[in-house]
Formats: structure tokens, C-alpha cells, sequence
């Protein structure tokens, strides 16, 4: 019996329930009979425009790493302590200032063209148009990222940001109810929530199918459960913002969760996938923290990315302030998302008690 | 490391099997790992390690350490099997440059007051008639003397442990939850290992360490579990739960008689492992190895030969997003610190006896004063009682070195393994790691760890 089958046993047995049949289980009337359907998300980018040589974008060049920014800050003719080389260096990563350093210049993406969603419902000046012609797009890590190659389309880290396989802390599910018809419909709701199951593949792992299976994790994940209202016009839905914690997996089994105030989705609908956007406020401090606990400086390196100096281009370009203090946390940024349709499996009531020590917090808490 | 905790009395005697549905009730004993017996040198005897398991000691009681060679980003470090030790009276000044992205040529921190790796690491040195037996063997060092081998790698015995079988000097704490089992993580430094002989389990099984004692898990990795339903040496799991559990099937012929281990006949020709008298099990719900998912059904264990000493009772276990963590007594998550120098010799900076200035830089961006607030200690009450592993430790607050005898503002924190534990600034809520994988490497080399005592998602 292979290991899938067993699982699939042991879930039946569990005590779950089943959602979201495809079209071809439902008889063939359709692809939302009980007015729900499950999607598993199985891409996911960092929605940065970039020209192919980048010179339109970048005409200053692309930016400097924590290798290059090294060298210039502690030249190898010179005789250095760790602790005023290495271990400063490994201080402002994790410990980042705002203070300028005129020494290690950072460069703005200058773009005219950004992916995104418009997150506020206005046009504001530093807002971009997409490749669409949508005006209002908010994505300012268009401008703090677009010229450091860990987030142009020819990263390295482009691969390891979507290597959805092979962490399981990080499978997101969405799951759309109270949906009517998948081409227009004037109110559904969307809910996120961690899967517990790898997304199903064909024989050759490339190519993910419809019609697996997702439990979602109610056990640990609860923190990652959020609701959206929507709508489906013509096919693309698109919902309302609302914040979301989005589970973010990185090397050696970094787990470190990245706040989006705001988040809305855009995505274009169909029984076996939905293919979009999903864009937010995210919060600088969490970024910081998800990007070096999930990629050491060594591996930042490769993509030549020097957090510290980011951190202050993405703070230099925030647009988001926190309601209560009026501090500038985040900024808006988009991902260009892709998801395949599954069966989403809901822990019974029964089970759900059994699991001791579950966090008694709502759905919508967060850190 | 794939860990569920049980935070309570141990007593001494037989079983080992925990229940991630009833965390704080300790009704388990603590039994004592069995090993496989073997010749060994005059003097060198098995000490039966809370922490460890057996460990093999000299002649005085010290603890026996290997210290394999490993390689790390730019190059390798360690000892060869079959070849002398390269660890030496030299004093390293700078780092080499294994790690990445730093250039070697840096003036280590310690250079004033550095030891060598000889003084940290004394040689187990062996008589000059001394002859090789079973897998022990004698190499020369090249400063003439002998020098025991175990399994072909040298050994040493470490200036950090006090008492006769204490581990304090070895750190497996860094090591990746996917390595196997014993092995330091892939960008840890090349760590120090206690030797032991081999655990006394049928060949489908191993034993991993983990934080919370020491797991029978099967060889592939995946978890086996036992029933409360089951009577001793009867499986009263039947169609129905068959379904969900998988008896962990015995050979036909040739299971070979241990201590603790029988093998039941659940047919006609179909045997099932039993180890002291409680039937084995995999769950189905386990999707890959590491998992431990049916520790969640109620009277479902896991299985260890033998578990790690108590907790202190005021701490707490916590859900979070990743697993179960072990908590001060307000919810807050405990972290290790984990620390190895780029040298040549790969000393320890993880310890208060140790360069602090490493942990300065990734808890408070150079300030101890930072540090105290960001990743600070987490207080002893007066009066708490200290085991194998947890115990009291004075710190002075200045500098975060080992308090003098007597200080008087010296702070008296909880130490694991003689290393003070940590809580978060920013874990503003019960279940929160916001610190995991905090500092160099992934906390690997240079940085934070959480307490995991059940780690569900580790890359497996």
C-alpha cells in the first residue's frame, strides 16, 4: 500500500470532512455544487517588473550584496578584527539602522510599470500602472527590490522562493464558499488556511494536478486562518483587504511569518486553477526577520542582497502606517500567485477536541 | 529534532512511552537505555548518561569525546578516521574562513586569553604498551604520545566536564532536526561527540537524541508509537485500527533475543515487535519521516529508551505554529544559544565561559545592555532545584561571563547543559518563536534556536 493510500485511509478515519468535489466527481453540473471549491497554492513570486538588461529600470546598475558591500567596508590590503568586521556587519543585519551609509550606495528601481493590486482604491502619485493598463497599483517594492538581483526574474532565489515542495510549513490553502457560479458572482468569501499534505503532482513532479487532497491544519496553523470577502466578475475574483499572516518557510527549517495588513487577492478563477496576485501591506520588521532567519548572509549573497541596506530602501519607501502610532511599518508589495484546485478537508468536531494544547485565539489573531 | 515533552517525576524503572495528549501528566518511568556490550581498554567503563545515554569514560570517570571531521563551506575541519589528531598546543589568532560570506584573516576575539585545543580538549592518551581491542585502537600524536581511537577517530576528553560522566563539553544542539541521528547541522561547527556503545535495538530501529530524551524511531525516521489499549505483550488493535496503525512487523525467522524486546504473533506467521511488552506501531497519518502526528490520538505514545531529566516544574509548554515549545512560567518561549568560532580548531562560544562578544552581535547588535533586554535570561527562583541537565547558573549582568563567587548583583538564571536559556523580546504571546533560527546560519553557528520538545516541520 503506498504511503498515499494509507494516508488517505487514516484520514477517513480521522473523522473529516470532504469539500469541494470537481466537476467530474459532481456528475458534471458543476464545479461548485455544495458552493464551495479549494485551491492549494503551488507558485508563488515576488511580482517585480524588470526589463531584459534592466538598463531602463536600473540605469545606475543593480545593487551591491553583502559580499560587495564587505569589500568595499573592510578592503583586503588592510588587517581586520572580527569583531569590527564581521561581527558589525552580522550586528546590522540583524539590528538594522535607518542612518544613511554613504559608503554603500542602494538603488531604486525607477520603472514606470509594477504588478499589484490596488490595496487603498486611489491613484496616488507614487502609485504605478500594471502591464494591464490598471492604474492605482500599489507595489512599492517594485522600487526597493526592482534593482537587487535576489528579486529580478533572473534570480537564483526566484527557484527557492517557489520550492513549495519541499518545505510543508508553508502549503496555503484557500478555500472560496458561498459561491453560486465561478464565472460572476456578487458575494463570496475566501478563507486561508495552512495544508498539511504536499500538493499532488504528475509521475514527473513538474506539473501539479486538480484534485488532490488538503487537510488543514487546525492544530498548529490557526494563526494563518483568514477570511475575505469577494466577488467574481467575468471570471476574476477579487476581495476585499483584510490582514493576513502568511506562513513563511525558509533553509534550515526557518519559520519566520510575515505580516500583510490589507491583503487583497485578484485572481483568475477556473474549476482546476486560479492564477493571480495577492498583494499587501508587509511588515518591514517581519521581513527583515523572515528574510535572514529563512537566508543566511551567505546565502543573501548569492542573490546579492544585503538585507541591512534593503531594509532601509523599504523603509524609505513605506507607505503604510501603523493606525495606532502613525509609524511607518510597511509597504505595499505584491506576489504573482498560482493554485491548483484540491478537496480541502476540514477536521471534524471531534477531532478538533481531542487535540489538547490547540490555541484558544480566534481565527484572526495575530503577532 | 522531533520532540514532545513530558515535563514531570520521573521515577526509576521500566517504561518510556509519551503522550502528546496529556503533556503534564508524567505517567511514564524512566527506564535506562540498553547497549550493545563490546571489548574495551583497561579502565574505560560504559556511565549511564541522562543526557546521552551510555557514554564510555576513561579510566577517571571523563567522558569520552570524537571529533569527526566535517566539511563546511570553504573547507573541512576535524579528525580523519585512521589518522592523528590535529588538534594541538597551537593558539589560534585568526579565523580560516570555512564559513561564508567572511574572508579568513580575521583576528579572533579571544586571542589575549585563547586556549588551545589541546586545553580544551585534553587527549585520551593511552600507555605506550597499550593494545588495540574490538573496535578501540591507538594512534600516535605527533607530539609522540599515544592516543586512544574508537571506531578509527581519536579521542578526548573535555576540559568543561566537572563530574565523571557529565556531557557538558560536547553541543549537539545546533545540529539540523534532518541529520542523522548523532551528527551536528550542516553549517554547524564540526562539534565534539560523546562516544557510546551502540544502543541494543533490532536493526529496524535507531535511536535519535533528542531534547526530550532519547527516541526509538524506526531507521527510515518514521515515528513508532504504542497503545494504551494493548495488554503486555498482546495487541488488541483490530480491523478497525489497523486502518490508522501499522504493527511494526517482526522477521519470521532471526529476531534475535534482547533485553526489553519480544515478538508477538498477531496471526498465524504474522510477528510484531514488542518492546518492554508494549506492542510497536507507525501511524498512517505520518506523511514523511519526523512526523508525529499520531501522538495527537488520545492513548497513542511515542517511545523512548529513556528520557531527558525534568524541566524546572515553573516551566510551561506552549502551541505554536511549528510545534510544541518548552515556555518560562509566563508563556514566553525558551531559546539555546548556539556558538562555534571559525577557527581551525572550531572552539565553543556558546558557554559563559566562553567569547561573548559572538552572542553581543546577533542579541543586541554588539551591547550586552541590548542583549539584556532583547534576548534576556530567564530567572531561577530563589530555592529552584537543579538536575543533569537544568541547573542554576550566576551570570554577571556586564558582562555575560560566569559570575565571580559572591557577586553580588550576579543574576541566577536556569542553564541547560550548563548554558543559560533565553526568552524573546519580541514573543509578545504564549506560542510565539519569533527567535528560531535567529543569528548566524540559522542559529546554527552563531544564534537562537527555540526549545522545541515537538518540532513538526523540519524539512523532511
Amino acid at each position: 500500500m503506498t504511503l498515499q493510500a494509507k494516508r488517505l485511509i487514516g484520514l477517513a478515519l480521522a473523522g473529516t470532512c470532504l469539500s469541494a468535489p470537481v466537476l467530474a466527481a459532481s456528475g458534471g453540473t458543476s464545479p461548485v455544487p455544495d458552493r464551495r471549491i479549494g485551491y492549494v497554492m503551488t507558485s508563488e513570486y515576488k511580482a517585480i517588473w524588470d526589463s531584459p538588461d534592466g538598463k531602463l529600470e536600473c540605469p545606475q546598475g543593480i545593487n551591491n550584496g553583502p559580499r560587495e558591500e564587505f569589500k568595499i567596508l573592510f578592503p583586503d590590503d588592510k588587517k581586520f578584527t572580527i569583531l569590527e568586521s564581521q561581527l558589525a556587519r552580522e550586528s546590522e543585519v540583524w539590528f538594522p539602522k535607518l542612518t544613511p551609509q554613504e559608503k554603500l550606495p542602494y538603488y531604486d528601481s525607477v520603472a514606470k510599470t509594477a504588478f499589484g493590486v490596488d490595496l487603498n482604491d486611489k491613484v496616488d502619485a507614487n502609485d504605478y500602472t500594471d502591464p494591464d493598463g490598471n492604474k492605482g497599483i500599489d507595489n512599492q517594492t517594485q522600487r526597493a527590490w526592482g534593482c537587487t538581483a535576489n528579486y529580478r526574474s533572473t534570480s537564483y532565489n526566484l527557484g527557492a522562493f517557489n520550492n513549495w515542495r519541499k518545505y510543508s510549513y508553508n502549503i496555503i490553502v484557500i478555500e472560496l464558499t458561498e459561491v453560486d457560479d465561478l464565472i460572476n458572482d456578487p458575494e463570496i468569501v475566501l478563507t486561508t488556511y495552512r495544508g498539511m499534505d504536499r500538493p499532488m503532482t504528475d509521475a514527473t513532479g513538474a506539473t501539479y494536478l486538480p484534485g488532490g487532497t488538503q487537510r488543514v491544519d487546525m492544530r498548529f496553523g490557526r494563526q494563518f486562518v483568514q477570511k475575505f470577502k469577494g466577488k467574481i466578475v467575468d471570471g476574476v475574483l477579487t476581495t476585499d483587504g483584510a490582514d493576513y499572516v502568511m506562513p513563511s518557510a525558509g533553509n534550515g527549517s526557518s519559520v519566520a511569518d510575515v505580516r500583510y495588513y490589507g491583503t487583497r487577492w485578484r485572481l483568475n478563477l477556473t474549476p482546476d486553477r486560479a492564477n493571480g496576485i495577492m498583494g499587501g501591506y508587509m511588515n518591514i520588521e517581519d521581513w527583515n526577520s523572515a528574510a535572514n532567519q529563512g537566508r543566511s548572509t551567505h546565502h543573501q549573497a548569492y542573490g546579492q542582497a544585503a538585507t541591512p541596506s534593503i531594509y532601509r530602501a523599504l523603509h524609505r519607501n513605506a507607505d503604510y502606517a501603523d493606525p495606532k502610532t502613525g509609524e511607518m511599518i510597511a509597504i505595499s508589495t505584491a506576489f504573482k500567485v498560482g493554485l491548483t484546485q484540491v478537496f480541502v478537508e476540514h477536521p471534524s468536531s471531534e477531532v478538533a477536541a481531542n487535540v489538547s494544547g490547540a490555541p484558544a485565539t480566534a481565527s484572526a489573531s495575530r503577532e | 529534532m522531533r520532540h514532545l515533552r513530558l515535563i514531570g517525576v520521573l521515577t526509576a524503572a521500566a517504561c518510556v512511552f509519551t503522550s502528546g495528549a496529556v503533556l503534564a501528566q508524567a505517567k511514564q518511568e524512566a527506564g535506562v537505555e540498553r547497549y550493545v556490550r563490546e571489548p574495551t581498554p583497561p579502565g574505560v567503563k560504559v556511565f549511564p548518561s541522562k543526557l546521552d545515554g551510555p557514554v564510555y569514560t576513561d579510566e577517571s570517570g571523563r567522558t569520552l569525546y570524537q571529533w569527526p571531521r566535517k566539511e563546511l563551506r570553504n573547507g573541512g575541519t576535524g579528525d580523519m578516521k585512521g589518522a592523528a589528531s590535529i588538534c594541538d598546543n597551537t593558539k589560534a589568532t585568526e579565523n580560516i574562513g570555512l564559513m561564508s560570506p567572511y574572508p579568513p584573516g580575521l583576528a579572533l576575539p579571544d586571542v589575549a586569553t585563547r586556549q588551545s585545543c589541546e586545553q580544551m580538549w585534553p587527549p585520551a592518551v593511552a600507555a605506550a604498551d597499550a593494545k588495540p581491542v574490538g573496535k578501540w585502537t591507538v594512534l600516535k600524536r605527533k607530539d609522540g604520545r599515544n592516543q586512544w581511537a574508537y571506531d578509527g577517530f581519536v579521542l578526548y576528553t573535555s576540559s568543561m566536564d566537572k563530574k565523571p560522566g557529565d556531557t557538558i563539553g560536547g553541543n549537539n544542539l545546533g545540529r539540523s532536526s534532518n541529520s542523522p541521528p548523532g551528527s551536528p547541522g550542516g553549517d554547524a561547527p564540526v562539534a565534539r561527540v560523546p562516544i557510546g556503545p551502540s544502543p541494543d535495538v533490532p536493526g529496524q530501529f535507531v535511536v535519535e537524541q533528542t531534547l526530550v530524551g532519547r527516541q526509538l524511531i524506526l531507521s527510515t525516521l518514521f515515528s513508532v508509537y504504542t497503545w494504551d489499549g494493548d495488554r503486555p505483550n498482546k495487541s488488541n488493535c483490530d480491523e478497525a485500527c489497523l486502518k490508522s496503525w501499522q504493527p511494526v512487523l517482526a522477521p519470521q525467522i532471526g529476531a534475535a533475543t534482547r533485553e526489553e524486546w519480544s515478538v508477538i504473533e498477531r496471526s498465524p506467521g504474522v510477528k510484531q515487535w514488542a518492546y518492554r511488552g508494549r506492542p510497536l506501531y507507525t501511524y498512517v497519518g505520518d506523511p514523511s519521516p519526523g512526523y508525529q502526528h499520531g501522538v495527537d490520538v488520545p492513548g497513542w505514545n511515542l517511545v523512548f529508551t529513556q528520557l531527558a531529566p525534568s524541566a524546572p516544574a515553573e516551566f510551561t509548554q506552549q502551541v505554536s505554529a511549528a510545534g510544541i515549545v518548552l515556555a518560562d512560567s509566563k508563556g514566553k518561549t525558551l531559546y539555546i544559544y548556539n556558538c562555534g568560532d571559525d577557527a581551525a580548531d572550531q572552539l565553543a562560544c556558546d558557554h559563559p565561559d566562553t567569547p561573548q562578544e559572538y552572542r553581543y552581535a546577533v542579541c543586541g547588535g554588539g551591547s550586552q545592555a541590548k542583549c539584556l533586554t532583547t534576548f534576556p535570561y530567564v530567572l531561577a527562583q530563589a530555592g529552584a532545584k537543579s538536575n543533569e541537565a537544568w541547573t542554576v547558573k550566576a551570570i554577571d549582568p556586564a558582562t555575560g561571563k560566569s559570575a565571580a563567587p559572591g557577586q553580588a548583583d550576579a543574576l541566577q538564571v536556569w542553564a541547560y547543559r550548563d548554558r543559560p536559556v533565553f526568552t524573546f523580546v519580541r514573543d509578545e504571546r504564549p506560542g510565539m518563536i519569533k527567535a528560531q533560527n535567529w543569528g548566524e546560519f540559522y542559529g546554527q553557528r552563531n544564534g537562537y534556536k527555540a526549545f522545541f520538545l515537538r518540532e513538526e516541520f523540519q524539512g523532511r
